[in-house]
């Protein structure tokens, strides 16, 4: 075993113990300097570590070999921070994982990354706002990284596999928890397009509550920068916008409603950080330096009432009652209309009988 | 000395002759009732023996035995009564004219002799006229539901002592046959569609429904108006026809909620079920198996509100219904069909919250608890509802200064002229409605080009629809084409019925 292969293992061992704080390990790797000499130091790990810490690593030492087995069954790739192929943009923050677990195309973390963060109950403006911008980021080669939660996270990721285009998303659990489950769908879909998920957590570990500020700072240390869709006064995604500034990366925050609870806390955090404010995708792209792909526009004969209904739609959404008052056609004529256009991807029918133009 | 009447009892919808038989011979004074009676039958004998005395004929003291033949049947209610009466009369030779020999009696009798009415009066008189009988006396409180029989005589009579005297001899004149158009006048339903403000699409998708007889549902937050909606169906149901009017009015008449005033049902059912409802009472059963909720929507609708809140177990028996048009109801002792051949409307929210999906309100349900939530309709009940309508809150400017709104008048002779449509379609096949076309007529009558078969292609593709509503859009999609005075099914026909998927394209 060469010393290079052994160092690997003895952080994959390290990073195996469970619930031990980063500031732990750190100091333990300060304190051997080495880690392909901890095995042998067992009184230093006992020391820095406490004696269950110190057990526990011991023991996932031992049986090493079996974890990478079931690391290599699970179809998961494992890099530490000391291997080359360790993402640049996490390499340069305090507290990086010392390993970590990747499924799926390892090449997309590679690429730019651009975080989408935002509420877990996201009003429909949130949504949007999300949708438009993922959308954005992936048609202009960037991969979106959010965590794969309910709300925002979901829909960054969703717009991304719309679109074909590879997304990364951070669990805050093992690579074979699918949590929330409702996620499954999207999970593969994540995977079938080029996308990756990530983790700094062993197969198997359960998404408990604390590992999910932990989670957070590996969404703003993978991306360039942090983008804010919409977040509430309290929330979660609040943290990551945090760790994203204690990164020194870039952030980005879309202003919401004044009125609405929901947007409180972006709104604040653009009070305190006035240039972070982003109103267009194109925003965040150029302030990133991210040369946006042109993409060829496809042309479709439209007739004038189908025109009619596109400039109506351009200004807001509107129910299919404006619509039929707009137009004086028939229902039958105006839903044949409305569906041609839908179908050539113009306009989207948003639920409850309204219609907006599409990505809109 | 012997006499036996000719009485009928229904099993089920269908009527069966029961002849009553009376021998008086001597002996220690007693009354024995033997073939089968059920309790309320059995119980004839005190109300028998008041209703002799109270009309003024003597009770033979001697033995009584009444034998209710076929013996191997059982026998339920009171409707023997006056058969039992009328035989203790003749066989104690107080009714000398052999004239009644001609005649079915039928009725309950209360203890000072007066007829009182009986359920199943039309079911039971159409079995005894397919049995070649031509005669009958029946409570007068029944005669207008018999009314409507013709090609028979029916003497509706008040009492006991009518009875007996109109079979020794007095006259009394059949009753007159009814007509049902005459029946059928205008009835007010309180509502109508022109009061229903907005919601077009809602509207023109139940028009689509009413016309085809496709089972709908509609979704919704609360408050956007589905039940009201709903309630103006019935105003839009296009007529019955009399052979439809007497298959619902034996249905309502054998469950005891026919209106006697009217005596035949007029008005396309509408039944509201609520959702508290158990299994016997929606597809019927009980001791006596009766018809349930299905049975008695019959021709009309059966209307779910808030469909998710019913019992699973209730809304999975439903099913089978659904699919063969009729409701068996299994006993021990017997199995008996009822006819369930019902469009389905329902209602329901988009989640426990309802406000999934809105555009003002914010929904405070998890992901998981919107997904259980639609998924209490299961994949086969939500496979046999062809159109899912989208409801929304409608704003206060469009309650206000909108136009008025078509009336359902108008609306329902557009069905009327689309139902006709159908019936001469199908007249040979057995069925009456497109949502009723099987595969074998879908083939024939549901023919799309190539255009159209792109166009469903990309739709798939496109809109995220699932393969299984395939056969749903084509159906729909024939109902538009006829409300569009076309022969073939054509691009705007499908587009629109597509439109009607949005459970399928949003919610799952």
């Amino acid at each position: 075993m060469d010393n290079k292969e052994l160092t690997a293992k003895v952080l994959l061992a390290l990073q195996c113990v469970e619930e031990l704080a980063y500031k732990k390990k750190a100091d333990l790797l300060a304190a051997v300097g080495d880690p392909s000499a901890l095995p042998a130091n067992r009184d230093t790990v006992r020391r820095v570590l406490g004696d269950n810490a110190a057990s526990e690593f011991f023991t996932r030492y031992n049986e090493i070999d079996s974890i990478i087995d079931r690391l290599q069954k699970s179809e998961v790739h494992w890099v530490t921070c000391l291997d080359d192929d360790y993402p640049d943009g996490l390499l340069g923050i305090y507290d990086k994982p010392i390993v970590l677990f990747v499924r799926g195309n390892y090449a997309a973390l590679k690429n730019d990354c651009i975080g989408i963060v935002g509420s877990r109950r996201p009003t429909r403006y949130g949504i949007k706002v999300a949708e438009e911008f993922a959308r954005e980021f992936s048609r202009a080669g960037v991969t979106v990284v959010s965590g794969f939660a309910r709300g925002i996270d979901g829909t960054a990721h969703k717009a991304c596999v719309a679109g074909g285009k590879p997304t990364v998303a951070v669990f805050a659990c093992g690579l074979d928890v699918c949590y929330p489950a409702e996620h499954r769908g999207l999970l593969d879909g994540i995977l079938m397009n080029g996308g990756a998920i990530v983790s700094e957590y062993m197969l198997g570990t359960k998404p408990l509550q604390y590992h999910f500020p932990e989670r957070n700072r590996i969404i703003s240390g993978l991306s360039r920068g942090v983008f804010l869709a919409e977040a509430a006064k309290k929330s979660g995604s609040l943290i990551t916008m945090r760790c994203a500034i204690e990164q020194g990366k870039e952030i980005f925050v879309v202003p919401g409603n004044i009125f609405a609870a929901e947007s409180e806390g972006a709104n604040e955090l653009l009070r305190e950080m006035p240039h972070a404010l982003a109103i267009k995708p194109e925003d965040v792209l150029d302030a990133l330096h991210i040369k946006r792909e042109s993409f060829e526009q496809k042309t479709v004969e439209l007739s004038f009432v189908e025109n009619q209904i596109l400039d109506a739609l351009h200004d807001e959404e509107l129910h299919f009652e404006e619509l039929l008052s707009l137009t004086q056609l028939t229902v039958n004529e105006l839903t044949t209309a409305l569906f041609n256009l839908e179908l050539n991807g113009m306009i989207q029918n948003t639920g409850g009988n309204y219609y907006s133009l599409a990505g809109v | 000395m012997l006499a036996k009447i000719k009485s009928y009892s229904l099993d089920g919808l269908n009527g069966y002759s029961v002849d009553v038989e009376v021998d008086i011979s001597s002996g220690l004074p007693g009354y024995e009732l033997v073939g089968l009676a059920s309790t309320a039958t059995k119980e004839s004998k005190e109300r028998v023996r008041s209703a002799i005395r109270n009309s003024g004929f003597q009770y033979p003291a001697k033995r009584i035995t009444v034998n209710l033949a076929p013996a191997d049947t059982k026998k339920e209610g009171p409707v023997f009564d006056l058969a039992i009466a009328l035989g203790i009369l003749v066989a104690s030779g107080q009714i000398e004219n052999k004239y009644y020999k001609e005649f079915v009696a039928i009725g309950e009798l209360s203890l000072d002799g007066k007829l009182r009415q009986v359920n199943g009066i039309m079911p039971i008189l159409i079995a005894a006229m397919q049995d070649g009988c031509r005669k009958f006396i029946v409570p007068s409180e029944n005669a207008r539901e018999a009314s409507y029989i013709d090609g028979i005589e029916i003497y509706a009579l008040e009492s006991f002592r009518d009875a007996v005297e109109f079979l020794s001899g007095a006259k009394h004149t059949p009753i007159e046959t009814s007509d049902y158009e005459a029946s059928c006048m205008q009835h007010g339903y309180g509502v109508d569609f022109a009061d229903v403000k907005g919601q077009t699409v809602a509207k023109r998708a139940l028009e689509i429904a009413v016309a085809g007889g496709h089972n709908a549902i509609m979704i919704g937050p609360p408050g956007a108006g589905k039940t009201m909606l709903a309630k103006c169906v019935p105003t839009i149901m296009p007529e019955m026809t009399f052979e439809e009017a007497v298959e619902v009015t034996k249905i309502h008449s054998v469950a005891g909620i026919l209106d006697s005033s009217v005596g035949i049902v007029t008005t396309r059912p509408f039944r509201t079920p609520h959702h508290t409802t158990t299994v016997p009472a929606l597809i019927g059963g009980g001791a006596k198996a009766k018809p349930g909720e299905v049975s008695l929507a019959n021709h009309g609708v059966l209307f779910l509100d808030e469909m998710p809140e019913y019992s699973r177990h209730a809304l999975e028996t439903l099913r089978q219904p659904l699919e063969d048009r009729k409701a068996s109801v299994s006993r021990v002792n017997n199995t008996v069909e009822y006819p369930a051949n019902f469009m389905l409307l329902a209602s329901m929210n988009p989640c426990p919250c309802g406000n999934f999906g809105s555009k003002t309100q914010i929904c405070r349900c998890t992901p998981a608890q919107i997904h259980n939530y639609l998924a209490k309709l299961s994949g086969p009940l939500m496979d046999r509802i062809d159109l899912q309508i989208e409801v929304d809150n409608i704003s206060y400017g469009e309650l206000r200064d909108r136009q008025s709104a078509e009336s359902s008048a108008v609306i329902k002779e557009r069905i009327n002229a689309v139902r006709a449509l159908q019936r001469e379609r199908f007249k040979d096949l057995g069925i009456l409605t497109n949502a009723e076309m099987g595969s074998r007529e879908m083939g024939i009558f549901c023919k799309i080009d190539r255009d159209c078969e792109r166009l469903l292609e990309k739709a798939f593709e496109r809109l995220n629809l699932s393969a299984r509503g395939t056969t749903r859009i084509l159906k729909v999609a024939r109902t538009i084409a006829d409300l569009a005075g076309s022969e073939n099914i054509l691009a705007p026909h499908i587009a629109e019925a597509i439109q009607y998927r949005g459970i399928d394209r949003k919610y799952k």
